[in-house]
């Protein structure tokens, strides 16, 4: 996408028409009259139909939802394929963002947290019966909603310092806690209420849950709105809840394995994205007021446009404006490809457009000098509500530290581990990477699309067939550990991880290396490692019972680590210095019991080509089936949750075997 | 009832200051104008939007509109946009603006009013960049047809139309005979203004020109637009009206002050003549 399409822009026409007639003569009482958006917002939605093509898809999903559920399916997550009508759904959402952002961006918020969030929030997690009650009026813009999380001490840290409970009492719940800066708080009539369940543990082990909340339910209070620094046509305000009584009904999902964290990033990942559009509509205003501004504004007998100075600020202006529509039509071409932004994309996405749109509002007050510093010059209005961009959905410092996370994936999941198996893991990852001057961590992997059941999508090299996570994982509980981790270190990996829960009894995920990347460095790194390039690693972790919540696979442990272990890779540096062969290291058990091997066939299919391996010289390993991997023998020694479920390593095959093509 | 709504995209009224004149002043610089529809053509375009549904269910449509342009394929938004709104099918006939007056559009416009057969013209009273306020009048004279223009109000009854024209002191209320052609003036947006045989008359529109809706916009694409050639209306494509220069307004000199009441009568009287 390169422009918008005729029929976007007839779209936008018609938004503006309608925000130039119904907004406009509003803004002096939305900005100092506390007079609440909502019936405008209202008016907006009924005048375009978007309240009928809501509650039409709301009615057909959940039709289809109900047909699914008579059926005994379960609901499956949408397979990713591309879409344009999708691509088309979000440009006709972003659309009237930029309008309204325009001259209010208040506006979008408090229609994006209704419309959106909330109601997101109980369609995506809620039963048939929950959407029904609440989720629809919201859609239409009937009701107001609001999503509370954040809490007087937990901003940024969301989870780690959130105070509010819910206690189990009889079939139902006590909630109580406080919330503030929630966005339509003081006029919500549906309040999705976030809160830890308090089962007497440590409150950073309780589980996360959401609570559907009514106005005027006994116990809660919602506030006023509070005075703030701009964005004033959204009502912000606090909640109170003091014993408030609910029945099972309105817990999200109607059950406890709903978790709210998942559904909470998900909504910061939207949320992110949504705020290009808000900035886009800053900063085409901020720039067409300029523009005018300095083409009529005349000093020194002439148009201030015709400064240097002046041109400069209009320059940067354009280029903000650019370079935000263009990450905009990103996000449609996204959607239209049936994908969506990552989350540190979103984030990056997020941090630019946020800082741009301040930036360009703060030079169009100093564009227009005094004037600009007057409220009677939109612009002073423009400048206040852009700052919110930089604070809410995520500070710009938290999308920095997401963006960055993401960027040293393989040094940040250290995070997770305590601090002897923080330590042991630097120093097994520094290893290789010190001697040989390189940094640890291995930068500038490129991703690995593979799926499961095709070929890879890209992946330089040969590929191996692929048995299907369940099958292996179930076999291959307890078996071996391996960290495909040393092979980044070694190797120079490309890697994607997925996650499988196919079928009710598995929970496994994957990871899938190839071993890719062309330096030197990486040549010597996969002759120490005897790989070949090309070469495909596939990790399966199959997890116990107990770490399955709701059938999905906890992100905890997604993001921890096993360590590589320090004799194994000393052992191949030996071999290397010895001439290239990589024969397998002696093996010390680790201390502590001796982990069960599940099945005797995994422990042959484990153990076979590590024999015929051994015996076979290092140049025929292009003929057989590589080596599979034994158990780390640091496993023991960490406090990896290895421990809990089973690591194996499925395939490990030379470039080759899997077609047969060679020899 | 079948209403036919000739349509003109005129430059945004609210840029007039863009429009150049580039030196001898025989022609005007169209680079860089946005185009607009000319606001009496929307009005009636909602006139007849009126005129052909019951006001209670908008959706249902008890007749059939078409809007009709000259120009180039960029006009095409302006029907598009037409279509959005509600008008069921467009014609654009192929012309370039300097090939066309007055005129020319009338007799073209005949010859479609020939070809579709329509039981009304609903049109503008003028467009707001030539404000020649004439087609409607010419067009009403080569169809033999009953006109009624500047309309304020019209009802619809059977086989007539009872249209209210705002003149100096008072409403004058014509009976036209359809079928006829009306052109209509501002105040046609108001919410009483139009009533339909189906709509009751305690019904009130939004003020103003109606929004399209999002749906429908997406379904304008779908709708048939037709392209005619105008060479294939009009057998003389001659102009009549020939424009031989054009001048922008003089811009505003600076003002004076004065230093009393005296020096302020003497220069009203001696310089700007007016006491």
């Amino acid at each position: 996408m390169i422009d918008w399409s005729e029929t976007h822009l007839s779209i936008r026409d018609a938004f503006r028409r309608f925000v130039e007639a119904e907004l406009k003569p509003n803004l002096e009482a939305l900005e100092h009259g506390d007079l609440p958006p909502y019936e405008i917002l209202r008016k907006m939605a009924a005048t375009f139909g978007l309240r009928d093509m809501a509650a039409m898809k709301f009615q057909s999903d959940v039709a289809k939802a109900k047909a699914r559920r008579e059926r005994g399916e379960a609901d499956k997550p949408r397979e990713p394929r591309a879409n344009p009508a999708a691509g088309e759904e979000l440009a006709m959402r972003m659309i009237p963002i930029i309008e309204l952002s325009r001259y209010s961006p208040g506006m979008v918020t408090a229609l994006g947290v209704s419309m959106g969030l909330t109601a997101n929030a109980i369609m995506s997690k809620g039963t048939i019966e929950q959407k029904e009650r609440w989720a629809l009026d919201l859609l239409t813009l009937d009701k107001i909603g609001a999503w509370a999380i954040t809490e007087p001490g937990s901003g940024s840290d969301a989870f780690g310092a959130m105070r509010a409970t819910a206690r189990r009492d009889g079939d139902g719940y006590v909630l109580s806690g406080s919330k503030t800066f929630i966005t339509n708080g003081p006029y919500a009539d549906t309040i999705v209420f976030i809160c830890k369940l308090d089962e007497g543990n440590d409150p950073k082990d309780r589980r996360v849950l959401s609570f559907v909340l009514d106005k005027g339910m006994p116990g809660l209070t919602q506030s006023k709105p509070l005075r703030k620094m701009g964005l004033h046509a959204s009502p912000t305000g606090e909640l109170f809840l003091e014993d408030v009584r609910v029945g099972r009904d309105r817990l999200i999902g109607e059950t406890e394995e709903v978790q709210a964290r998942d559904g909470a990033k998900d909504t910061f990942a939207s949320e992110r994205t949504g705020v290009a559009a808000m900035a886009l509509g800053i900063v085409e205003q901020c720039r067409m007021l300029c523009i005018d501004y300095a083409k009529t504004r005349v000093q020194f007998g002439r148009p201030i446009g015709e400064f240097q100075l002046v041109q400069l600020k209009l320059a940067r202006m354009e280029v903000a404006r650019m370079n935000i529509q263009n990450l905009v039509f990103r996000q449609i071409e996204l959607a239209a490809a049936g994908r969506g932004m990552t989350l540190a994309e979103a984030s990056a996405c997020k941090l630019y457009c946020a800082q741009a749109a301040m930036e360009v509002a703060l030079e169009s007050v100093q564009l227009f000098g005094g004037n600009g510093y007057m409220a009677e010059f939109q612009v002073e209005q423009l400048c206040r509500d852009a700052k919110v961009l930089q604070i809410y959905g995520g500070t710009d410092e938290i999308q920095i530290s997401q963006i960055a996370r993401n960027l040293l994936a393989g040094l940040g999941r250290e995070r997770h581990l305590d601090e002897p198996a923080r330590r042991r893991q630097r120093e097994v990852l520094n290893h290789g990477a010190q001697r040989r001057g390189l940094r640890a961590g291995g930068a500038g992997r490129r991703r690995v699309g593979v799926d499961w059941h095709r070929q890879p999508v890209v992946c330089s090299g040969r590929y191996v067939s692929l048995v299907a996570p369940a099958t292996r994982a179930r076999g291959a509980e307890g078996v071996g550990v391996t960290a495909p981790r040393e092979l980044f270190g070694l190797a120079g990996c490309q890697r994607e991880r997925r996650r499988d829960a196919r079928t009710a009894g598995d929970a496994a995920h994957r990871s899938v290396c190839a071993v890719d990347g062309a330096s030197a460095a990486r040549d010597e790194r996969r002759r120490v490692a005897g790989l070949a390039r090309g070469d495909l690693v596939v990790e399966l972790t199959l997890l116990p019972q107990r770490e399955r919540r709701g059938g999905r696979v906890d992100q905890a442990e997604d993001d921890r680590i096993r360590p590589l272990s320090a004799a194994r890779h000393e052992a191949s540096e030996r071999s290397a210095r010895a001439g290239g062969r990589a024969p397998r290291p002696r093996r010390r058990r680790a201390p502590g019991p001796r982990r069960r091997r599940a099945s005797g066939t995994r422990r042959r299919r484990a153990s076979s080509p590590r024999r015929r391996r051994a015996s076979s010289p290092r140049r025929g390993r292009t003929s057989s089936p590589r080596r599979l991997r034994a158990p780390c023998p640091c496993r023991g020694r960490t406090s990896s949750p290895g421990g809990r479920g089973g690591v194996g390593v499925v395939g490990l095959a030379p470039a080759g075997s899997g077609g047969g093509e060679q020899q | 009832m079948k209403i036919l709504v000739p349509l003109k995209r005129v430059a945004d009224p609210d840029n007039a200051n863009k429009i150049k004149i580039p030196a001898g002043g025989a022609t005007i610089d169209t680079t860089g104008l946005e185009w607009k529809p000319n606001p009496f053509d929307e009005y009636a375009l909602e006139a007849a939007l009126r005129l052909t549904e019951n006001g209670a269910t908008p959706k249902t449509r008890g007749g059939e509109v078409i809007v009709v342009t000259f120009g180039p394929k960029e006009c095409e938004t302006t029907l598009r946009a037409a279509l959005a709104t509600g008008a069921d099918r467009a014609i654009r006939v192929d012309a370039k603006d300097d090939e066309l007056d007055g005129s020319i559009v009338a007799k073209a416009l005949r010859a479609i009013v020939d070809k579709e057969k329509p039981d009304a013209v609903v049109m503008g009273k003028q467009a707001v960049d030539g404000d020649s306020n004439q087609i409607g009048q010419m067009l009403a004279q080569h169809l033999g047809w009953p006109q009624a223009t500047f309309a304020a109000t019209i009802e619809e009854e059977d086989g007539a139309l009872l249209v209210g024209r705002e003149v100096d002191g008072g409403v004058i209320t014509l009976r036209v005979k359809l079928p006829a052609l009306v052109t209509v003036d501002l105040r046609i947006v108001a919410p009483t203004s139009v009533y339909s045989k189906q709509t009751k008359r305690d019904f009130k529109y939004n003020d103003g020109v109606r929004f399209a809706a999002l749906p429908a916009i997406m379904a304008a694409k779908k709708k048939p637009l037709a392209e005619l050639k105008l060479a294939e209306l009009v057998s003389d494509t001659a102009l009549k009206v020939q424009y031989s220069r054009f001048e922008a307004p003089p811009s505003r000199k600076a003002g004076i002050k004065v230093k009393d009441v005296a020096e302020l009568v003497t220069r009203l009287k001696n310089e700007a003549k007016v006491i």
